[in-house]
């Protein structure tokens, strides 16, 4: 069974339309970014999961069953989500007390989580004066209260410095190595790819592509790319070689499923100059790019 | 439901809101004692160690019935205002039982500062002397009374939260009504309506005797009715609502 599941989602607002018949699974065990440009309906589909927006049409489903039928939800799911407001007199430990309480999570486990995000020292200040990483951290401190297996982030970096982003990184990847599940939306292309091991896109409400990350971007560094003033030749000799070869200009050479070694063999056996050769890395930035603007051109 | 009941009385005791009511409460209900003490024996004011000036002092706890009204207003309101909403209902994602327990813990904090309202009145009176108390059925229901419409007014006010949500307005409803709206009445000529207004039963549950005072009973019904009717009406739009 499916961690999270969204079936069929709609959701209209008025006259706008912020998912549209919108269908994806995510995986117990792994983590799972969350993609798509602004408005594309992300947010709209987590609160829908969590309970906070009633759909128009379809489901979110948690572990099989409707968020808000689940008893104690802290033990079953983490959420953080953006623009979760706090209140401004209130102490960050007794902000998290609140949040404990009605779930029978006793304060201590509240000084445990505020040691895990590194809150300890300013437990006792008002959230009122945190700066937006400090917010960040207080929120990922409610998430993790309850010490769940699912977690549901919502721009989760947001606020956080270079340091924290590494820590925040860790911190799911320790989660999901343990059995966790995490569903993280995030701007943020270059992070997702660093540590999801899915991807769900999104775009004006609709899914575009969803699977592991290799697979919506292609296996890295299937092509190399050679700048050589004597192109043509190392065109011919891959070519004959069998391998497959373009000239994607008068000094540069494009030879795909193939590797850097392979390439660099070729190149030494024919004695030719070369000014550059480097593997093609798709990244999920281009994979992104890609889906969206021919989703674009479709429309 | 215990541990629900018990969040919402912590929220209240960790929001500056609720201790700032509790001073003005008290600043106005000492206020009203030391003016009234200050007519005691003159011409026309009430009699040293009478039960009318025992009632009267006790009465005048009922000015905290503004600042309890408010109270129950913003512990509603302060989550839409604060954003605090989303963070609550991913923890208790059963609204239905969030307003319950909102209810009742408003309506204890209601009551606790009637209470400690009355306790003040009370020592005040004693303090200046002129004041006696006899242990009567008349103060026994004057001090029920003063409770229970406490805990009802905490209740109306959560009611009104819940079904505005705007804090600005949900705070100026109750205070225009019980200022204006009722005054209004007596000056349309509807004088006979104010038995049946929320101020009218107040004074009625209180024990205080005007012309066509409900019964304490009917009156009491009446406040719960009215408190009902406006958090069922704003549950009802609540569990519909969108939290985005």
């Amino acid at each position: 069974m499916a961690a999270l599941a969204v079936h069929g989602l709609t959701k209209r607002f008025g006259q706008v339309t912020a998912v549209d018949d919108l269908s994806f699974d995510v995986q117990p065990g792994t983590i799972t970014g969350f993609l798509g440009p602004n408005g594309a309906g992300k947010t709209t589909t987590l609160r829908v999961l969590l309970g906070l927006v009633h759909p128009t049409a379809g489901t979110g489903l948690v572990e099989g069953v409707p968020y808000r039928q689940l008893d104690r939800p802290a033990f079953r799911v983490g959420a953080a989500l953006e623009a979760t407001g706090f209140h401004p007199g209130r102490s960050a430990r007794n902000h998290l007390r609140i949040l404990a309480h009605p779930n029978g999570i006793s304060s201590r486990r509240v000084d445990e989580v505020l040691a895990e995000v590194d809150l300890t020292g300013v437990a006792r200040r008002r959230v009122g004066g945190f700066s937006l990483g400090m917010r960040q951290r207080l929120l990922l401190a409610g998430a993790l209260l309850g010490d769940p297996p699912i977690l549901v982030l919502d721009e989760p970096t947001n606020g956080l410095d270079p340091a924290g982003v590494h820590w925040l990184r860790r911190l799911l990847r320790e989660r999901v190595d343990r059995g966790g599940t995490v569903l993280v939306s995030s701007h943020l292309l270059a992070e997702l790819a660093l540590s999801a091991d899915a991807v769900v896109i999104v775009k004006n409400g609709r899914l575009l592509a969803q699977g592991s990350v290799e697979e919506v971007i292609g296996r890295p560094g299937s092509a190399v790319r050679v700048r050589t003033p004597q192109a043509a030749e190392l065109q011919q000799r891959l070519t004959a070689q069998g391998v497959v070869a373009e000239l994607a200009a008068s000094d540069e050479v494009v030879a795909y499923h193939v590797t850097t070694h392979q390439v660099g063999e070729a190149v030494a056996a024919a004695g030719l100059v070369v000014d550059e050769l480097q593997a093609e890395r798709h990244n999920l930035e281009d994979a992104f790019l890609a889906l969206t603007e021919s989703d674009r051109s479709r429309s | 439901m215990t541990a629900l009941v018990r969040t919402e009385l912590l929220k209240l005791l960790w929001t500056r809101a609720t201790w700032g009511f509790l001073t003005a409460a008290l600043l106005l209900v000492v206020g009203r004692v030391v003016l009234l003490l200050g007519g005691v024996g003159r011409v026309g004011g009430p009699a040293p160690g009478s039960a009318d000036l025992t009632l009267a002092v006790l009465g005048c706890s009922g000015l905290g019935i503004f600042m309890i009204v408010l109270l129950g207003v913003v512990s509603v309101t302060r989550e839409f205002h604060s954003g605090t909403w989303t963070s609550t209902l991913l923890v208790t994602p059963d609204r239905r039982r969030l307003i319950v327990a909102k209810v009742l813990a408003a309506s204890v904090t209601g009551g606790a500062i009637s209470a400690l309202l009355l306790a003040v009145a009370a020592v005040a009176g004693l303090a200046s002397g002129d004041v006696v108390f006899n242990l009567d059925a008349s103060l026994v229901r004057f001090v029920v009374g003063a409770l229970a419409a406490g805990a009802c007014w905490a209740w109306l006010g959560v009611g009104v939260g819940v079904l505005v949500r705007n804090q600005t307005v949900a705070l100026l409803l109750p205070v225009t009504w019980l200022l204006i709206a009722e005054t209004l009445l007596a000056s349309f000529g509807l004088r006979e309506l104010l038995p049946w207004t929320p101020g009218g039963a107040t004074r009625a549950v209180s024990g205080e005797d005007f012309p066509g005072g409900l019964p304490v009973w009917a009156a009491l019904s009446l406040l719960v009715g009215y408190a009902t009717a406006l958090t069922l009406a704003g549950a009802r739009r609540l569990v519909r609502a969108d939290i985005s």
